[in-house]
């Protein structure tokens, strides 16, 4: 079934027709959301959004793109939201622990609580390192490289997704890597900011 | 080659994108650089990190919740036809401000009309604040003595 004959279908409430697409483009959608908020679960709960947008909004596809286009760019939206969301919660937080008295406040529990310097421990120190590096480039060059390192699309196909040109992409890319490296190597040169 | 220079060079040549004559002289100065071997493995375990998370596995039970929720949706969709927060709220809205702004005026009337007993008073305390009456009380005082 060819992806124009699969929107018409779900256009028309076809229930079987919209799984295909879930399961054509699940794991697309999945690494797209993993690029940026780095975490399984919460990538997990961005990828339902994503397709359930997609079923919500089936009926304002135009069909002058490509559906994966579409689909990228709900998926890239859906996941700045996202961080922008935790950005917010992250400052409240920060707010309401400054208030709170030491009595009151709650013990949070690291995931891994063995504190010995283990591999486990170290990639997720890793990992955590990676996140915050990639969250402090621009948006523009975040979204071209997330793009381009997690779904290995094409410059032009990045240049559709984000609408802008095909040479935009490739001065976005450059950069990108330009300063993510400029921050990971500012960082283990135990600087350890951004 | 410097070891800034070297910098510059770390990402294409994880990437494999130098040229031949670029990449030896970039993997010379680092063989012979403790400070750039590391700083070098450091980014290279940064893009390993890349590769694994792009190995992550979807939920196999994705669908399966994608589904429910939907089902979820089409049941309040039908339940709730015609919904009635969609329109008390905004004629609360609307209730509120209108007594609010109503309030404001005649509360507004209310304080003018009570400052007629403050009237007298008011002139009274002029004749004291005015400094043109007191001019005329000197030009008296002046004319006066003449």
């Amino acid at each position: 079934m060819t992806n124009i004959n699969l929107i018409d279908k779900i256009q028309k409430g076809d229930r079987e027709a919209f799984n295909k697409l879930v399961l054509e483009y699940q794991q697309m959608v999945f690494n797209t959301c993993m690029g940026f908020v780095h975490s399984k679960a919460d990538a997990d709960d961005l990828s339902q959004e994503v397709f359930i947008e997609v079923y919500q909004s089936i009926a304002k596809f135009r069909k002058d793109s490509k559906i994966s286009t579409w689909i990228y760019r709900i998926a890239v939206n859906k996941s700045l939201n996202f961080i922008r969301s935790q950005k917010k919660h992250s400052v409240l937080r920060s707010i309401e622990s400054f208030f709170s008295t030491s009595e009151n406040s709650q013990l949070e529990i690291p995931e891994n609580t063995n504190h010995q310097a283990d591999a486990g421990v170290e990639t997720e120190e890793q990992k955590e390192v990676l996140s915050k590096a990639l969250n402090a480039l621009a948006e523009n060059q975040r979204i071209a490289f997330v793009l381009n390192k997690y779904e290995d699309l094409p410059y032009k196909e990045i240049a559709e997704i984000m609408d802008i040109s095909l040479s935009s992409v490739e001065s976005l890319i450059f950069r990108a890597k330009k300063n993510l490296q400029k921050k990971l190597l500012n960082f283990y040169k135990n600087e350890r900011k951004f | 080659m410097k070891c800034k220079e070297a910098h510059i060079n770390f990402t294409q040549l994880l990437e494999e994108s130098l040229t031949a004559e670029l990449k030896a002289k970039v993997q010379q100065h680092i063989d012979s650089c403790n400070n750039c071997q590391e700083a070098l493995a450091q980014l290279q375990s940064a893009y390993s990190l890349i590769e694994e998370e792009k190995k992550s596995e979807v939920n196999p039970f994705l669908l399966t919740r994608i589904n429910q929720h939907i089902d979820e949706i089409i049941e309040n969709k039908k339940g709730n036809v015609f919904s009635y927060k969609r329109i008390l709220i905004p004629a609360f809205s609307t209730f509120a401000l209108i007594i609010g702004m109503s309030f404001g005026i005649w509360f507004g009337i209310a304080t003018a009309n009570s400052q007629g007993d403050n009237t007298y008073a008011e002139i009274e305390m002029q004749s004291y604040l005015n400094d043109f009456q007191q001019e005329y009380l000197e030009t008296a005082i002046l004319t006066e003595q003449e």
